[in-house]
């Protein structure tokens, strides 16, 4: 009877636990946050399934995505504030993984406009640039494409 | 006492497991930067799939209305018995609400929303219904943009849930119905090759999604649903693998004004045949799926 109400407390206090846990990221791309600049003349629409996740900073995070070709793109990245020091996003190449973009080069900055002309495969590469010591939590990290048709001249 | 005792620990433990996300946050004011990148560490894969919207939106543009004759018929929802079978054809069901907005057959989009949210709940799908999504579905009827945005809603919050859930089988099979489904229904809108060449090129260059869609179901744990989808996915794989393609090195260039584009690529050269070949194919598969077998 005892051991019984033993594992039904364990179970009662841990499953739920353990649920909020795995659901911490849940929405995280929707907070402040994770605000992605968006030009105010254009009309961008969301392009993906924005993801939201736990991840380690000490593996990147490659999202793998195809993107239409004769549209515009916004990348948008983002962590937790207080637990990163800069996010570096490249974007590769999705056949011959050749880097077509660092945001190091560009100040690290958080989200990236450009357009496609062809239909493209790219992979995308998330890092989080963090003290050694950090390196086994588990960050929130959220991912967002938005699109747009070119400005007609 | 004992009881006590034994809740105690359970506490402990549970705080222990919490702390692992309650980091301190002074520790992000170390100076180390890049240079802690681990470079060689394998990284986590994410398929970043798109919703038929997307695609449809893509494939159909000027002046081509979709014919509303091609999608899966309402009455055969009822048919399906095995959860497999629902969730595939939540994923048919899906496309074909989507499709039909495009068809502007406005009572069709309703009794399609009304299938879908007949279906999900039965493989234990309550998203389609959150967040008022029904309601303002059916204040905005009439307009075509807000039905697509809200479907794309629809979508992506069903696809959100079930990875937060640690569904993989049901996100797959209904990623699954969706590619093959919305390649289905856009070769059958091409009547002639020779008039709807640049419709026939955008509905080939799918090849990269439904690779992308392919590869994530392969990731996930596997078994008979899901290697008969995948071996679904395969013969179409294999129809959009066989034309031939011209190679041309993808970079990032800036143009006059300074915007960034993405060039170059693959370009597919498509012949007449080989949209009859595809046309066969996915009618074949997207029979057995929307068959009750």
């Amino acid at each position: 009877m005892i051991i019984k109400f033993k594992i039904f407390i364990l179970l009662a206090i841990i499953t739920p636990a353990s649920y909020c846990f795995g659901q911490a990221c849940k929405d995280f791309h929707k907070t402040p946050d994770c605000y992605v600049y968006v030009p105010l003349d254009r009309d961008f629409k969301i392009y993906n399934q924005a993801k939201s996740m736990s991840v380690n900073p000490s593996k990147p995070v490659v999202y793998k995505v195809i993107l239409f070709g004769g549209k515009d793109y916004i990348v948008g990245v983002c962590a937790e504030a207080k637990y990163y020091r800069k996010i570096r996003l490249r974007i590769f190449d999705g056949i011959n993984k050749k880097l077509l973009y660092d945001n190091k080069d560009h100040d690290y900055i958080e989200s990236f406009g450009f357009s496609v002309v062809k239909t493209q495969p790219l992979e995308m590469e998330v890092d989080l640039i963090t003290d050694e010591k950090d390196k086994n939590q588990e960050v929130c990290v959220g991912f967002q494409i938005l699109y747009s048709d070119p400005v007609k001249k | 006492m004992k009881i006590l005792k034994y809740f105690t620990l359970c506490v402990a433990v549970i705080f222990f497991i919490s702390c692992k996300t309650g980091q301190n946050p002074d520790n992000t004011q170390a100076d180390t930067e890049e240079d802690s990148i681990a470079e060689d560490s394998i990284p986590d894969i994410n398929y970043v799939l798109i919703s038929p919207s997307e695609i449809f939106e893509y494939i159909f543009f000027e002046e081509l209305s979709p014919d509303p004759k091609f999608v899966n018929p309402h009455s055969n929802s009822k048919k399906y018995i095995t959860t497999s079978k629902m969730a595939l054809n939540l994923g048919v069901y899906t496309t074909d609400f989507i499709y039909l907005n495009l068809c502007q057959d406005k009572q069709q989009v309703l009794n399609y929303y009304k299938v879908i949210l007949e279906i999900a709940p039965k493989i234990n799908i309550y998203s389609g219904a959150s967040d008022n999504l029904p309601e303002r579905l059916q204040k905005h009827f009439a307009n075509h943009d807000s039905v697509s945005e809200l479907s794309k809603q629809v979508y992506y919050k069903i696809l959100e849930d079930l990875e937060q859930e640690g569904r993989q089988k049901t996100y797959s099979l209904i990623a699954g119905g969706v590619i093959i489904e919305s390649v289905y229904l856009a070769a059958m809108n091409v009547k002639d090759y020779d008039i709807n060449k640049a419709l026939t090129e955008k509905i080939f260059e799918q090849k990269e999604f439904l690779n992308n869609t392919y590869d994530f179901i392969a990731s996930n744990k596997k078994d008979k649903d899901i290697d008969n989808l995948l071996r679904q996915l395969g013969e179409l794989k294999k129809c959009f693998n066989e034309i031939g393609s011209t190679n041309e090195k993808v970079q990032l260039s800036k143009n006059k004004e300074g915007k960034l584009k993405v060039e170059g690529g693959s370009e597919n050269i498509i012949s007449a045949n080989d949209l009859e070949k595809l046309k066969i194919v996915a009618t074949k598969i997207r029979n057995e799926i929307i068959s009750d077998k």
